[in-house]
């Protein structure tokens, strides 16, 4: 069975003609009802390469790939109505910053019956019942007065599950969640992060999760792709990326996520910063910062090549030599 | 006040010296009033706050977004005026001061700030904005203000090439070391930090936190750790306070905090950062989010989110208890409460 959605080697890029891309050579799946999250740092590429599937990158982003499909449908070559179809009830987002996604001036009643009345054709009374019913369902206790208040009148928390509302009102077959729990309290985090495994269980749709917080995916997500400087460094179940993570940076962030600490008693940090894989050509992106480059005297490969995506039979990938060496003698 | 200046003497002769104390504090904002005949209403974001920070000492604050730690640190800071209750900081009430006194004391505390993108004026260079903190208050020539802001820089491992740069220019991680740094100028004794590591990646949120260990060993400072991120505040703190609605419901040495947390608050912000670290059923959850500050609810300010509340809970505001050394907590049912976070500890 093909996967709802499938990203080919997607490759974005801004400025001049041979600048270094932003995502490059992307290729992702993500299959009926599966929770797929992207992991990686700020620039790492995971919310760009979200918009490239809604077709909504930035003015001046240049877009090449072999191919984004979801459920059959050719994005890349979709035209904007159908795109607006496709963006109506098919598949919805949901972004970190819910009080600033919501329109101040209208009532949030209005909002969530926007795309009811467009997209479902519902007339006024309808939707003015199906948004208590969706606001309800999401566990917002006084729908109606909720629905009378503006988004200054919410707390992030509320905000949040407003979002959420809409964002499942047209039951779409794929949710994607940009860092949707960053800006709220952990206790609402939690209550979040269960709200949409609910509603993915309820509606049997597909999650395409993306943060920068390993811990909050771990309680979600089916598979993990770690990213590093606009590639894909690393793919696994939830299980195979925490347990047995085959990638270095994979690796580092773990450790730093958990606040491991060295012998001296600081905490690990990885040395050097993103910026130091721009400058590279041909090598391995991480290879600056690489904590095995030494240990396992593989400079000349990392440096002189990028290690491939390569994987073992049980299905995780990741894109190392020193994996690849450790693969090959074993 | 003469007095506590010699209550504060003596104990500095016996080696334990309080750098920060607050006694009863208690700040109200006025809201603008909806009806002639009633009075306007108040937010009550820090509602009777006693706390002490040994000198040298870490607290960590934690709460929800409106439970009044950034209240209280700005009160602390003399930032803003508190509605009653006394602060002292280094033996000096810093509650009723002049605008010049009061300019001295800001010296002795520093604030570094949540967003440095926000922190900083995106139309100043890094050293302008740094070397006018000095020129504010009146330190040194010309030629000494750029030695102090190079020296402080290089403290948090930049070198001067940052002076010229703008804000926009550098990462979240460089930017949040010129925020430490820019504290540093005024040689604080007191560091106050609000969240200062919650805009940053995981990987650049190690190193920041392992400058702020270094640079409180090497100048001996005094911190205060606001956090949400119980994580962090494990590392840093070696006393945490946990606020809820303006109050604070349990303080304690960080260890029993984190081994025998006693109020129900405490034990679902635990619970709720292992859920979100592991695959993992939590068994208490806070339901629902704070009530508003405006009208907090009677009888104990959890009552309404909390697992364990009677009548009486609804009733009578319990008062903040000592149940141990240095472990004091603000509910009627602690002993159950405790209960509660070895059921959840033995969970896989």
């Amino acid at each position: 069975m093909p996967d709802q959605l499938e990203i080919d080697n997607l490759t974005v890029s801004f400025g001049a003609e041979g600048a270094p891309p932003v995502l490059d050579g992307v290729s992702l799946g993500v299959a009926k009802g599966e929770v797929l999250a992207i992991v990686g740092e700020s620039g790492s590429g995971k919310s760009m390469t979200a918009m490239s599937v809604m077709k909504l990158l930035p003015r001046g982003a240049r877009m090449k790939a072999g191919g984004i499909r979801f459920d059959g449908v050719d994005i890349l070559g979709a035209d904007e109505r159908t795109m607006n179809r496709i963006r109506g009830d098919r598949v919805s987002m949901l972004f970190q910053q819910p009080k600033r996604m919501l329109d101040p001036t209208a009532t949030v009643g209005r909002q969530v019956a926007e795309p009811l009345r467009r997209y479902a054709g519902l007339s006024r009374h309808k939707a003015a019942d199906r948004v208590i019913e969706l606001l309800s369902d999401v566990g917002i206790a006084e729908p109606e007065r909720r629905a009378k208040a503006y988004a200054h009148q919410l707390s992030g928390g509320i905000a949040q599950r407003v979002m959420i509302a809409m964002a499942l009102a047209g039951e779409p077959e794929l949710l994607i969640a940009d860092e949707p729990t960053t800006a709220l309290d952990v206790t609402v985090e939690v209550q979040v992060l269960r709200l949409i495994a609910t509603k993915r269980a309820e509606l049997g749709m597909s999650v395409l999760f993306i943060s920068h917080d390993l811990g909050v995916v771990s309680s979600l997500a089916d598979r993990i792709a770690v990213m590093y400087a606009g590639r894909i460094v690393e793919v696994g179940t939830t299980d195979q990326i925490l347990r047995q993570p085959q990638h270095p940076y994979t690796r580092s962030l773990i450790k730093c996520a958990t606040l491991a600490r060295e012998l001296d008693g600081s905490l690990f940090v990885i040395p050097g910063d993103v910026s130091s894989a721009r400058s590279i050509t041909k090598g391995c992106r991480f290879m600056p910062r690489c904590p095995v480059v030494e240990e396992a005297h593989l400079h000349d490969s990392c440096d002189a090549e990028e290690p491939p995506l390569s994987g073992c039979a049980n299905g995780q990938v990741s894109r190392c030599w020193a994996t690849i060496e450790t693969r090959r003698s074993a | 006040m003469s007095t506590q200046v010699v209550g504060q003497r003596t104990a500095a002769e016996s080696g334990h010296h309080d750098m920060v104390v607050l006694d009863n504090v208690v700040k109200y904002f006025t809201l603008s009033r909806t009806s002639l005949f009633h009075a306007p209403d108040a937010v009550h974001s820090v509602d009777g706050v006693s706390l002490r920070i040994e000198a040298g000492g870490v607290l960590g604050l934690v709460g929800e977004s409106g439970s009044g730690k950034s209240t209280l640190a700005r009160v602390i800071l003399t930032l803003l005026r508190s509605t009653s209750g006394t602060v002292t900081i280094d033996g000096v009430d810093v509650t009723n001061l002049s605008q010049g006194a009061m300019r001295r004391v800001r010296r002795t505390a520093q604030m570094v700030f949540q967003d440095p993108h926000a922190a900083m004026d995106p139309r100043m260079t890094i050293g302008e904005s740094m070397t006018s903190v000095l020129t504010q208050h009146g330190v040194g020539t010309r030629a000494e203000r750029r030695d102090r802001v190079s020296l402080a820089l290089s403290e948090v491992g930049l070198d001067d090439s940052y002076i010229d740069r703008y804000p926009g220019e550098c990462s979240g991680g460089q930017l949040q070391r010129v925020g430490i740094a820019r504290a540093l100028l005024l040689d604080p004794k007191v560091l106050i930090c609000d969240e200062p590591t919650s805009a940053l990646d995981a990987s650049v949120q190690a190193r920041v936190l392992n400058l702020l260990d270094r640079i409180k060993d090497e100048r001996e400072l005094t911190m205060i750790m606001i956090s949400h991120d119980l994580r962090v505040v494990r590392h840093v703190a070696d006393r945490v306070a946990v606020m809820y609605l303006g109050q604070i419901v349990e303080v304690a040495d960080r260890e029993k905090l984190f081994t025998g947390a006693s109020h129900p608050y405490t034990i679902a912000l635990l619970a709720a950062g292992l859920e979100s670290g592991r695959r993992h059923e939590a068994t208490v959850v806070a339901a629902g989010e704070p009530p508003s500050p405006i009208h907090p609810p009677a009888g104990c300010r959890f009552n309404t989110r909390c697992p364990l509340a009677t009548d009486r809970c609804r009733e009578e505001m319990p008062e903040l208890r000592e149940v141990g050394a240095d472990h004091e907590v603000r509910c009627h049912r602690w002993e159950e409460a405790r209960g509660l976070l070895c059921a959840d500890e033995t969970a896989p």
